[in-house]
Order: C-alpha cells, then sequence, then structure tokens
C-alpha cells in the first residue's frame, strides 16, 4: 500500500470502519512511513476537536415540544375540516345535505374565524372564566378567547392560546392569567405563575404585564414569571421592553431580568433553558402520569 | 431500540398524542444539534426540529416498527435542512453561537482539551469551517460526530453506499485539516 492510499483510509481507520485485512495493511505502512504516522497524529487532533464540538449537548427551548404538539393538533384541525369538503357530502339526502352546509358555515365562522384568538392545545384541566361568564369552565381546544379571558393552570396543567397573526402564548403550569387579545396593543395580564410568549412582528407592542413590571415586545420569543414577590423575564430571541415605575431595560436574547416592587427592573443576565428556573418550568409542564 | 421507545411508538402509531409528546422529549435535543450544525442557525434549527417531529408524527404510518427510530427520524431532520439550506442559499449567514456556549464558564476549572476548544472563540471558528464545507460533506461529518453514527446508518440516513460516506467523510476531514490545524494542536493531549 502507497501513501496516497493510504491517506485516503486514514479517516475510515480512526473510525473503526476498515475491514480487518485493510486495517492491517495500513498498520503495516504506518510502522514504516513516518509521514503517515504524522497524517494520522494530525488527524486524530482534529477527531477530538470536532467531536468536542458536534457532540456538546445543545441548549433546548423548554417549549419546543409543546409548540409541536400545537402543531400537529392544528394540522389535525385543518384535516378535518378538510373532510368537511362540499363535494364528498351525500347528495341522496338533501336534510343531511343542508345541516352539513349550515354547520360548516357556523364552524368557519365561529371556529375557524382568522379573526379570533383561539386554543389551540390543552394539558391537563385547565379553568376558564369570560368577561360574560364568570363562573369556571373547563378550557378547551378550539374555544375562542376575547378579551378578559381568564385561565388558572394547575401543577401539570398547560394552554395554548395563538392570535390571529400565529402568534402563540403558552399559559404555563400553576398560573392564573387573563388574555387581552382583541385590544390594541393586544397582551396578557399575568397574576401567578409562567408565560411563554412567541410573537409575530406584525403584533408589535404586545405585553405581558406582570405583578411587578410590564413586558412588551419589540419582535420576539420570551417568557414571563410571576413567583413570591418577584416577576423574571426570559429573552429567547429578540427584544422586550421590561418595565415598571421605577425604570426599564431592554432586554435582549438569552438575557433575563427580574422585577420587586420599588425597585426597577435589575440590569440584564445571561440566561439559557438550562438554568434552574427553566428546570422548575420543565418540572411543572410534564404532563401528569 | 428501547423497549420503553417501542412501547412508546406503538402508542404513538395508534394517534396518541401524550405517547409522542414523550417521544419528542426524548428526541429533541439530538435533532436540534442535528439541525443546528447542519443549517448553521440556531432559530432555523428549531423551526427545522418542530417540522421535523411534525411530519414523523403525520408519517408514523410509514415508519417501520423493526427498524431504529433513530435513524429515520434523521433522515427526516437532515432532508429539512437540506430544504433549508436550498432556500437559504440566496440569503448566507453567519454562524451563530448556540446558548449553551454563551454560557460556558470554563475558567473556575481546570480546563481539559475538550473544554478548551469550546472557548467561544474557537468554537466560533470550529463552526465556521464546518459551514464552510460543502452540504454533502458538511452532512457527513455532523452525522458522524454529532452521535457517533456508524457509516451504515449515515448511509442509509443519507441514502447513499457505504463507500460513498466513507470517501465524503475523509475528504471533508481533508479540506478541514488546514483551517483546524492550529485549534487541533492547541488541543492535543
Amino acid at each position: 500500500m502507497n501513501c496516497r492510499t493510504v491517506r485516503t483510509l486514514l479517516s475510515a481507520y480512526i473510525d473503526g470502519e476498515l475491514t480487518a485485512a485493510q486495517a492491517a495493511s495500513v498498520e503495516a505502512h504506518l510502522d514504516q512511513c513516518s509521514e503517515c504516522q504524522t497524517a494520522l497524529a494530525e488527524l486524530k487532533s482534529q477527531d477530538l476537536v470536532l467531536r468536542a464540538v458536534l457532540a456538546k449537548p445543545i441548549a433546548v427551548s423548554p417549549l419546543l415540544t409543546q409548540r409541536v404538539i400545537s402543531e400537529v393538533q392544528r394540522r389535525q384541525a385543518e384535516k378535518a375540516q378538510a373532510r368537511f369538503g362540499f363535494f364528498r357530502l351525500p347528495f341522496a339526502k338533501p336534510a343531511l345535505l343542508a345541516a352539513a352546509v349550515l354547520a360548516l358555515i357556523v364552524i368557519s365562522v365561529f371556529a375557524f374565524s382568522p379573526k379570533s384568538a383561539r386554543v389551540v392545545a390543552v394539558q391537563g384541566k385547565p379553568l376558564c372564566s369570560t368577561a360574560s361568564h364568570t363562573g369556571w369552565n373547563h378550557l378547551r381546544s378550539g374555544m375562542r378567547v376575547s378579551d378578559g379571558t381568564r385561565v388558572k393552570t394547575a401543577i401539570g396543567e398547560m394552554a395554548t392560546i395563538r392570535w390571529p397573526d400565529g402568534s402563540e402564548v403558552v399559559i404555563g403550569a400553576q398560573t392564573d392569567a387573563t388574555a387581552l387579545p382583541e385590544s390594541k396593543p393586544s397582551g396578557v395580564v399575568l397574576n401567578r405563575g409562567l408565560i411563554y410568549a412567541r410573537i409575530r412582528p406584525q403584533q408589535l407592542g404586545f405585553y405581558v404585564r406582570g405583578p411587578q413590571a410590564t413586558a412588551t415586545v419589540l419582535g420576539t420569543e420570551f417568557w414571563l414569571e410571576a413567583r413570591g414577590n418577584a416577576t423574571s423575564l426570559f429573552v429567547i430571541r429578540g427584544k422586550v421592553r421590561f418595565a415598571n415605575a421605577a425604570g426599564q431595560v431592554v432586554v435582549t436574547r438569552w438575557k433575563k431580568s427580574t422585577a420587586v416592587a420599588g425597585r426597577a427592573p435589575s440590569p440584564l443576565q445571561p440566561t439559557s433553558p438550562l438554568d434552574a428556573n427553566s428546570f422548575w418550568w420543565l418540572r411543572h409542564s410534564q404532563p401528569r402520569r | 431500540m428501547r423497549v420503553d421507545e417501542q412501547a412508546l411508538l406503538n402508542q404513538v402509531k395508534r394517534g396518541n398524542v401524550q405517547a409522542f409528546s414523550a417521544l419528542v422529549n426524548m428526541y429533541r435535543e439530538r435533532v436540534l444539534r442535528l439541525a443546528f450544525h447542519l443549517v448553521g442557525s440556531y432559530e432555523d434549527a428549531e423551526d427545522v426540529a418542530q417540522e421535523t417531529f411534525v411530519r414523523a408524527y403525520f408519517s408514523m404510518n410509514k415508519y417501520d416498527p423493526t427498524r431504529p427510530f433513530a435513524p429515520w427520524i434523521y433522515r427526516i431532520a437532515t432532508n429539512l435542512c437540506m430544504d433549508n439550506l436550498r432556500r437559504r442559499k440566496a440569503r448566507p449567514q453567519q454562524v451563530e453561537l448556540p446558548p449553551h456556549m454563551e454560557l460556558f464558564n470554563s475558567e473556575e476549572e481546570k480546563e481539559s482539551p475538550e473544554e478548551l476548544i469550546l472557548r467561544d472563540e474557537t468554537h466560533s471558528q470550529v463552526l465556521d469551517a464546518i459551514q464552510e464545507l460543502p452540504e454533502n460533506y458538511r452532512a457527513v461529518l455532523v452525522l458522524r460526530y454529532f452521535e457517533d453514527l456508524p457509516y451504515s446508518e449515515i448511509a442509509q440516513i443519507l441514502g447513499t453506499s457505504e463507500a460513498n460516506v466513507q470517501m465524503r467523510l475523509s475528504r471533508a476531514r481533508q479540506r478541514l485539516r488546514e483551517r483546524l490545524k492550529n485549534i487541533a494542536r492547541e488541543c492535543s493531549p
């Protein structure tokens, strides 16, 4: 085996992917060739570098799973809607046809109206009340969300509300929040707990008002947590203005700020979904077994 | 394949969304990391990862439960990454660091060679070098290192032969040699 052939096989050799015969030939050549030994040593050093970079675990947005499930449920709803297509209906039964067309109109107007915010995913049995019905009912996927709809979740429960433009607000576990999707700008009032928001650029000015400070979107993805006497903002991408009566900060991606009553929000600190607060989120957002 | 994963997959095949949610939790880091290293943008990688799982859910009837699940989902992710790269060709972007890098602080402890190279600047150089590889070389390299996949699985994921994987990987490493020479020398034990 000559040097040229050996060089093309060294890569597979360090991966242990050569046949026993090929490996033996490569080793026999290496025993006699110092240049190929150097090439092998360089390849092994490079291997170490690449392994350290490419095998290093990466931070995952803790709500990726929730977003996947929301999207699955949205597409299932679309498919279900498509199955009610006019041409598939039984023309031999005019009464059924009329009822089906009426139902389709009702569904189009009320359930799939692009102008309303809707509940698109529910985990557990969160409760809700609306401005017109103050009693508590179970929140259901597909429900329309109007200004003043209040949602309460317990441990292990979550709800995702999608705004007409595709912006999404996830109400986390053990949270009490009121949605204001029809107001300008639209927003959510967080009384307690955790809100995750992924906001489209057209919803500029969207806000989540916590007890100690308000987070206002400058086009972004973030979550806001109100626990104990503090409200904390974690920004995943984009920029969010975090303000209260005492002052304001603009929080940028992978930074956090905390506000307590009577004091301006704290200076920016680095964060990631891997820090302790996010583990808190994950722990409380797992489905009940 | 682990028994609990097999049980989950059977439930997902029957349309159980809760089981699917658990399956996503098992694979989300790996799929996101694969996508990140293939497309070079954390935000695009998140979108690719989300679409990978959604497509997997709606294609479960095509998944053969007698075969391992990982290569199947990696294949969906890799194909979506290639689509993403084709769409983005007109708008090249700088590689961004994944968020764990911004928090990485290795000064408190004695650095191992692996930790040394994970310093932001160096890490960024390695990522840039990987991103500059042609797509077909980069795909093989990333699949090899991100989970130590054997050539047979890489070939299966990319729909090519093992010989082709061996050739592409060898050439990818040769191309990286000059770019990474200095970094590799610093990190040699």
